[in-house]
């Protein structure tokens, strides 16, 4: 439970930080929707309801915007440069990942990092599997076409 | 997409590790303990009055069940009734010597049965609990002597429901003409589960999300302003056989298929506030899937809820086109299959539900009475979930009804 617990964790805060950008906010907020999650009325269990997780921490980090004064910027900026042993490819990839929109970036994340089901992303986004699994595919060869060399996707 | 394109991915991505992870799951797993324990805790912390007339409410509970059984054997009477849909889950565990199958069926959307079959040596007991609501109605437990490899047990009847014949290793519903069985291999250990779910005259048995419906700014349901002004489609479309898109079309032409157009650049929620001819909220009645000016079409015939913005009225009846929909591929490729359904997304891609309920963002449709969505898409509809209107395309953007009639109010 606490190992499926862990994971779940890693994946909200993962979904967090791509949206805040600041690690200590990402967890801020991560433990705030954990906290709200077993508090809420469709709350069965912590071993369920993870699109609802989802859910809690998007409006969160929506809150957490609107809460910040438009001047303000996050604190810890990644610093790729500071990692002298990236390779090349990461940092292309680094690139053309921020390159895509930033919803485009929140599935591929979903997807391919937090590995969840086509199922669960297509209810957080409303879509249906199938639009979700073509946009993925976009994506995907949107990426690829980024970094000019296919395969490394 | 293998590991080590994942690996790539997640490197380039650049997440930092959680910190206070392990910490913090360790006081939630004892905020989740205390939580569950605070059921127990509310009871033995009840003024003992309270506490005396629970139970006692729960002596008389049981005693009305057991005094309920008697009422089962009159089995005939209700052998007439017609289910409106049924319900089976049926679940099979088969050891090598004994067998056990358990049926639960819902009759009516308000109740359902448990039926519990056991085979052990040369006996077969059953137990049947009808459940209307939240009570338990009857409970009925009887057994049978085994004879042969299909063991039928008994035949129960409940006061609520319908007839429903359970066999040890066979379920059979009567009158509506559905049989269901579970074929148990009795030599081997083997674990059947089969859900059958049968749906007698279009009825559903699924609740939607229903957001609160405001009724009017007053709170008053204004009187006399109910008027139909759907329209005829010129043709309907069903759904039957096997489902095509473009895609796999185009596949089988070994052709890469159209463009996607997922990448368009959405309206903006102001810029859809600015220039829409109708903002209701409505539910939808009937969804119709058709062909308009030659384009394939989703017709969604809705009552007008609560209007925003334009000049409709409530509970008003208007039909909405949305781009996209389902049309008889005996009509557009019958050389692949014709009695199959080729869809079209066009933007449109999750169907809408009879009972939904939806902000839409309308513009009038030039040849006719309807309206069509904003943009043809489900950028144009919001749905309700957790207290929110969240849009249907993107999923991201969400408002709640207060912002929404703010932001009319600023814009028009």
């Amino acid at each position: 439970m606490s190992a499926d617990l862990q994971d779940k964790y890693k994946k909200i805060y993962r979904y967090c930080y791509l949206r805040v950008k600041n690690r200590e906010t990402a967890e801020d907020i991560t433990q705030e929707t954990f906290l709200r999650f077993i508090e809420h009325p469709e709350y069965k269990g912590l071993d369920k309801e993870l699109q609802l997780l989802y859910t809690i921490a998007g409006n969160l980090c929506l809150d957490h915007f609107r809460s910040q004064s438009p001047d303000e910027l996050p604190e810890d900026i990644p610093d790729r440069n500071a990692d002298g042993d990236k390779l090349v490819d990461d940092i292309s990839l680094h690139d053309a990942l921020n390159k895509l929109p930033a919803e485009d970036r929140e599935l591929i994340l979903l997807r391919y990092i937090n590995n969840e089901p086509l199922s669960v992303i297509s209810a957080i986004y409303g879509i249906s599997r199938f639009a979700l699994s073509r946009k993925l595919k976009r994506i995907l060869s949107a990426l690829r076409n980024e970094l000019g060399k296919e395969g490394t996707v | 997409m293998n590991n080590k394109e994942r690996e790539a991915l997640e490197r380039a991505f650049d997440i930092p590790e959680p910190e206070k992870c392990n910490e913090f799951i360790e006081e939630l797993l004892k905020k989740e303990n205390t939580k569950k324990r605070r059921g127990i805790v509310l009871f033995q912390r009840m003024p003992a009055v309270l506490r005396y007339s629970l139970a006692a409410c729960l002596v008389i509970a049981v005693i009305g069940i057991i005094g309920n059984i008697g009422n089962l054997t009159d089995t005939d009477k209700y052998r007439d009734k017609e289910p409106a849909s049924v319900n089976s889950e049926t679940t099979t565990y088969t050891p090598e010597e004994e067998s056990t199958t358990e049926t639960t069926s819902a009759p009516s959307q308000d109740s359902y049965i448990t039926t519990i079959s056991t085979v052990s040596g040369g006996n077969a007991n059953t137990t049947l609990t009808t459940v209307k609501g939240s009570d338990i109605k009857n409970t009925v437990t009887s057994t049978a002597k085994v004879t042969g490899r299909s063991v039928r047990t008994s035949t129960v009847h409940g006061r609520t429901s319908h007839p429903v014949r359970t066999t040890a290793a066979k379920t059979t519903k009567k009158p509506s003409g559905i049989v269901t069985t579970a074929k148990a291999a009795r030599t081997s250990p083997a674990r059947t589960t089969i859900v059958t779910t049968i749906a007698r005259n279009n009825v559903t048995t699924d609740t939607p999300s229903i957001p609160t419906i405001p009724t009017s700014p007053s709170g008053i349901e204004p009187a006399g302003t109910s008027g139909d002004h759907t329209v005829e489609p010129p043709v309907r479309y069903d759904i039957k056989g096997r489902i095509y898109t473009e895609d796999q079309l185009s596949n089988n032409k070994g052709t890469e298929g159209p463009p996607v157009t997922d990448g368009d650049v959405p309206p903006s929620l102001d810029n859809m506030i600015r220039h829409s001819d109708l903002i209701l909220l409505a539910e939808v009645d009937e969804v119709i899937f058709t062909k308009i000016n030659g384009k394939l079409t989703t017709q969604e015939n809705v009552t007008i809820m609560e209007p925003y913005y334009g000049d409709m009225n409530y509970y008003e009846r208007i039909s909405v086109y949305a781009d996209g929909g389902y049309m008889p591929m005996s009509e557009y490729r019958p050389d692949v299959d014709p009695n199959g359904t080729y869809y079209e997304p066009g933007g449109n891609t999750t169907i809408a539900k009879e009972g939904d309920y939806y902000i839409y963002f309308l513009v009038k449709d030039k040849n006719s009475e309807a309206y069509r969505l904003f943009d043809g898409t489900d950028n144009s509809k919001f749905v309700y979930r957790n207290g929110m209107y969240y849009c249907v395309g993107r999923g991201r953007d969400s408002v709640s009804l207060q912002e929404l009639r703010d932001r009319i109010n600023d814009l028009k």
